[in-house]
This record gives C-alpha cells, sequence and structure tokens, in this order.
C-alpha cells in the first residue's frame, strides 16, 4: 500500500519551504510533512549506522521505525538540545546498544566503544568485496575496517555519514578535542595500513620524506 | 615512523570540513608549494571520496515509511474516537423521552453510529502558511453528534453538518469551522474561541450559543443562549464586529456587504429547540420546511406540483416522527402523500 507516499509528504512540506530550525517547532505542533522531510532526509543514514552495531536488516530498518515512532509520540516534548541529525544518530546508537544488550549478544563491541584498546576485527564479513573492485578501493576498504571500533565509528561518523565534529562528540559523549584526535589517529593509522597495501603510495610516503 | 611533520588532525579536519576559511587557505596554499604535501593530501582526499563499501543494503525507505505513517494516523484516529464516544451516552442520558425516540429512531441512529465519518484532513492556512491537522465529523442527514473537545468545551452537531477542529488547541485561539448547524457549550479559557461559518466568523470567551449556516439558506443565523459573544462577517474588520448578549440574535445575509442584522428577545425555545428534538416552523415555505425535514430524518421530498414549494406552514412538532409531521403537513396545507421507502412525494 502506497497511499502515505513518502515523496508527496516531503513534497507538501518543500512547498512551504521551511527554515531548518523550525522543522522541529513544525514537528511539535504535529506537521506530519516536516515530520516526514526529517525521516527522509536522515533514513539511510541511520540505517547505515544502526548497521555498524547489529548487522541485520530488519532489526536495524525496525530501530529507525521504532525512533520515528517514539518522536511522533513525544513531539510535543521533542526538544533535542544539539542539531536534530545529532539527536537521531545518538538516539539510534543507543537504541542499537539495547537491542544488543537485551538480546545477550552484547559482545566486547559496546565495551569497547568506552575503552582505548587497539583491537581489530577484520573479519571476512567485513571485507565482503567483488573480485572487479580496483585494488586501491579493497585496499582503503580493509585498511578502515582495521581502525580500533571507537575510532572507526568516528571516522565513518564524518565521511560517510557527515557529521560535524561537534555533533560527533554529541552522539558519542566524548568531547571535540577528543573526537579530533581519533580523526587524527585514523588518517595516520590508515596511511601506514595502506603503505603496506600499496607500492604506489609507499612510494609517494618515502618520496615525501625525501624532500623533507 | 618519520611522520612527525605531518599534521594529521589538520588534514582530518580539512577533509572533514572542520577548518576555518583561513586554515583551508594556509592548506591550500601549502600544497601548491609543497608537491609532496599536495600528494599525501590528494591520497587522503582519495581515500575520503571512496564511500559506502561496507555493504550493498537496499533499505526500505518507503516501506517503513507506510508502517510509520499507518501507525500514526491509527493512533490519531483512536484519540478521536475517545474524545467521541461520551456522545452516545451524553444522548441516552436523556431518560425515557430518549429511550422512546431512541426506539423510534433506532434504525437511524445506529446508521449515525456506525457511519460518522472521522478522517484526517491536511488544510493549508493561506494566511499563516502553515498546516495543521484537523479533524473532521461529518453528520449525515438523520444523524447527529455531540463533540467533547479537549478545552471542556461541547458542541451538539445537528444533522447534515460538519464540523472541523484542529487536534490540539494552539496557544492563541480556539478555533473550528462549521457547515450546518450546531449549539456551542464553550467552556471558559484565556483563549478566545473562533467559530467560522461560511461568512460568519464568531468570536467567544465562554458562553452557549447556536449557529445556524446551511449552505442552501439565505441567512447565518446566531444565537446567543448565555454571556456574550462578537460577530462579524469575514468581509469586515474586527471593528465592525456586533456585540450580542443572551437572546440576541445576529443574522447575517450571505453573500451581502457584511451587513449584520441584530435581534433583540428572540424566542430562544424556537432557535435552540432543536436539541430538545422540536421542529418549528412559523409561516415558512414548504421548500424550505422539505429542506428541514430531508436532513432531520434523512428523507427524500418531491413536489408533485412546483406552486407547493411557496405555500408556508407554521406548525411546531415535538419529537414527532416523519409520519406525524407528514399528517400535519396534509391537514394544513390540504395535500397528499405518497411514501416510498425514504421517498416521500407531496401532491
Amino acid at each position: 500500500m502506497q497511499s502515505h507516499s513518502l515523496k508527496k509528504d516531503v513534497m507538501v512540506n518543500h512547498k512551504k519551504n521551511f527554515f531548518p530550525d523550525q522543522i522541529v517547532e513544525k514537528v511539535q505542533q504535529g506537521d506530519k510533512c516536516a515530520f516526514a522531510e526529517i525521516y527522509q532526509a536522515h533514513f539511510y543514514g541511520l540505517c547505515d549506522f544502526s548497521y555498524r552495531y547489529i548487522k541485520s536488516q530488519a532489526v536495524c530498518e525496525e530501530l529507525v521505525q521504532d525512533l520515528f515512532l517514539y518522536i511522533w509520540q513525544n513531539r510535543r516534548e521533542w526538544n533535542p538540545s544539539g542539531t536534530v541529525k545529532s539527536y537521531l544518530y545518538k538516539s539510534i546508537k543507543n537504541r542499537s546498544l539495547d537491542y544488543l544488550k537485551h538480546k545477550r549478544v552484547q559482545n566486547e563491541f559496546a565495551n569497547q566503544q568506552r575503552e582505548e584498546i587497539e583491537y581489530t576485527t577484520v573479519t571476512q564479513d567485513n571485507l565482503r568485496l567483488h573480485k572487479s573492485e580496483d585494488q586501491l578501493i579493497k585496499s582503503i576498504h580493509l585498511a578502515i575496517e582495521s581502525l580500533p571500533d571507537q575510532r572507526k565509528m568516528i571516522f565513518k561518523m564524518s565521511r560517510e555519514d557527515g557529521l560535524t565534529y561537534r555533533e560527533i562528540a554529541e552522539v558519542m559523549e566524548i568531547s571535540v578535542k577528543t573526537v579530533e584526535t581519533q580523526m587524527g589517529r585514523s588518517l595516520k593509522t590508515l596511511r601506514e595500513h595502506l603503505s603496506k597495501y600499496i607500492p604506489g603510495l609507499a612510494f609517494l610516503y618515502s618520496h615525501f620524506q625525501n624532500l623533507i | 615512523m618519520h611522520n612527525n611533520n605531518l599534521d594529521y588532525n589538520q588534514i582530518a579536519r580539512y577533509l572533514a570540513g572542520e577548518c576555518s576559511p583561513e586554515e583551508v587557505r594556509k592548506i591550500e596554499t601549502k600544497m601548491k608549494t609543497d608537491s609532496g604535501f599536495s600528494r599525501i593530501v590528494k591520497e587522503f582526499e582519495k581515500i575520503w571520496i571512496t564511500k559506502n563499501l561496507d555493504h550493498g543494503i537496499d533499505w526500505d525507505m518507503e516501506g517503513v515509511w507506510c508502517n510509520i505513517r499507518e501507525e500514526i494516523d491509527e493512533e490519531s484516529r483512536i484519540t478521536h474516537i475517545k474524545k467521541l464516544k461520551p456522545r452516545y451516552t451524553n444522548d441516552n442520558r436523556r431518560g425515557s423521552t430518549g429511550m422512546k425516540w431512541m426506539i423510534r429512531f433506532a434504525a437511524v441512529f445506529l446508521i449515525a453510529a456506525l457511519t460518522s465519518l472521522f478522517t484526517i484532513l491536511y488544510m493549508v492556512e493561506p494566511e499563516q502558511e502553515e498546516m495543521k491537522i484537523f479533524s473532521e465529523v461529518v453528520t449525515e442527514r438523520g444523524q447527529r453528534a455531540t463533540i467533547n473537545l479537549d478545552d471542556g468545551s461541547r458542541i451538539r452537531l445537528n444533522s447534515g453538518s460538519k464540523l472541523l477542529y484542529p487536534e490540539e488547541f494552539d496557544s492563541e485561539q480556539r478555533y473550528v469551522q462549521l457547515y450546518g448547524e450546531a449549539y456551542f457549550e464553550i467552556a471558559g479559557d484565556e483563549r478566545p474561541f473562533i467559530v467560522k461559518a461560511d461568512e460568519a466568523v464568531i468570536e467567544i470567551l465562554g458562553t452557549e450559543f447556536n449557529v445556524y449556516a446551511y449552505e442552501d439558506r439565505e441567512d447565518i443565523k446566531v444565537v446567543v443562549a448565555e454571556g456574550m459573544v462578537s460577530v462579524r462577517s469575514d468581509r469586515a474588520s474586527y471593528e465592525h464586529s456586533a456585540s450580542l448578549g443572551k437572546g440576541d440574535m445576529a443574522t447575517l445575509k450571505r453573500g451581502s456587504e457584511g451587513d449584520l442584522n441584530v435581534t433583540q428577545n428572540v424566542n430562544l425555545r424556537r432557535h435552540l429547540g432543536w436539541m430538545q428534538y422540536r421542529l418549528n416552523f412559523d409561516n415558512i415555505p414548504l421548500s424550505q420546511v422539505a429542506s428541514t425535514l430531508q436532513r432531520w430524518y434523512g428523507v427524500d421530498i418531491e413536489f408533485e406540483n412546483d406552486q407547493l414549494r411557496d405555500k408556508t406552514l407554521t406548525a411546531d412538532f415535538e419529537d414527532a416522527t416523519i409520519h406525524e409531521v407528514i399528517r400535519v403537513i396534509e391537514i394544513a396545507i390540504n395535500v397528499e402523500h405518497e411514501m416510498k421507502g425514504r421517498k416521500i412525494t407531496l401532491k
């Protein structure tokens, strides 16, 4: 049943042309089209984000659905302290971790979120790569997957989800300074990894060293 | 490692778009002058833009949205039914007369209970450019409804009428729209209660009054039973509104320039009688009587002879059946009737 077409709902919202800072207010007042706009803007990002914790499409979609229903049902009191984006990501992070807890499949993953353990989880599953993909892309992917979990999460939130440092800090409940340090360390690690994988990069690296 | 000179934090900030314009300028200048630095930044840019490799999941955005919409639409329907439920008990409390009426009109009333339409409409308020969700209660012919609003106000909707009201009143005013006839008992509140009935705008703080604004009638009538009410045409400005007290009636001619005619000390019993199932006709042309009866009893009335339409009727009925009403008309105007199902032909 497609009677509640998302496109239609969002289009109605576009016609009214909100300023972004009014959108929360509109939702508080019960505007379903403004709500649809937020949903459309963040659905894919939130699913991808949740999938980093829970490797199940059905569960991730359900968590995102529950989050939006929760927001709607509590819309009158809905007043995110940061940006809408950081609110959504933080909520879906907590919901994903809760899910893992309740399912009693909570492994070290969640604990590693808080601890600074240089521990990598590169599994075959993480590396679902195709032969046709070019060597460099494969290597980059492998290198990112090899990052310690919290760093990987922060790195992906910046690179893939487009969250600002401040938003990442709000979601992960860490300081902006920590985000900055973690991002820098990720780049450094990536470079070290990639230098092993790509002769080209290794060459560049040594070339750069010579220049200094 | 020999990378002491490379500021990774800065490159990361640059890639993430966290650098200030000055910092960006500094980095880009350095890239121009330092080819090694430039290559490294470009290599990182390549890493940065290589995206979405960890999975290729086809997330079902439309499907999940459908579930959400169904759930939130369902939620609003449930609250409305809850809100509206008391109306049946209220009407039943009329005791023995109520029971009598109930039996007589059981069929009609059941249809009312079953078919009352609760829909959610999107209504764009052109002035405010904002969207509100309105609930709609429609009474078909032969039906009535009592709506208890959140603020404690009660609205009794006569047959063939429609009331639009927001899911939730806003903080400044309580605004509803009426098509047809209704009696309003407005709970006191600091927010004014505004009824838009066709061309009439009625503003109240807390009182009881009746609005008569059927589309097929020339006049819109507002009768005040208690307290004070302000009425104006939607074409007139606020200063041109008339204040009505108890027993006053404002009449607004549809399509006029907004002139209000105020009559004092009207017969409240006559104008509010519909709630006690009283029908009052005072020298009313049969064509108008017929349209009232059609609405009231859910019948169709036809005239075999058009001259009959202009004949006038003066009669009062209390809790009468359609058969009783028709019998009185037959005697008063000297006509005959034929009834087939819900269709009545006067000849």
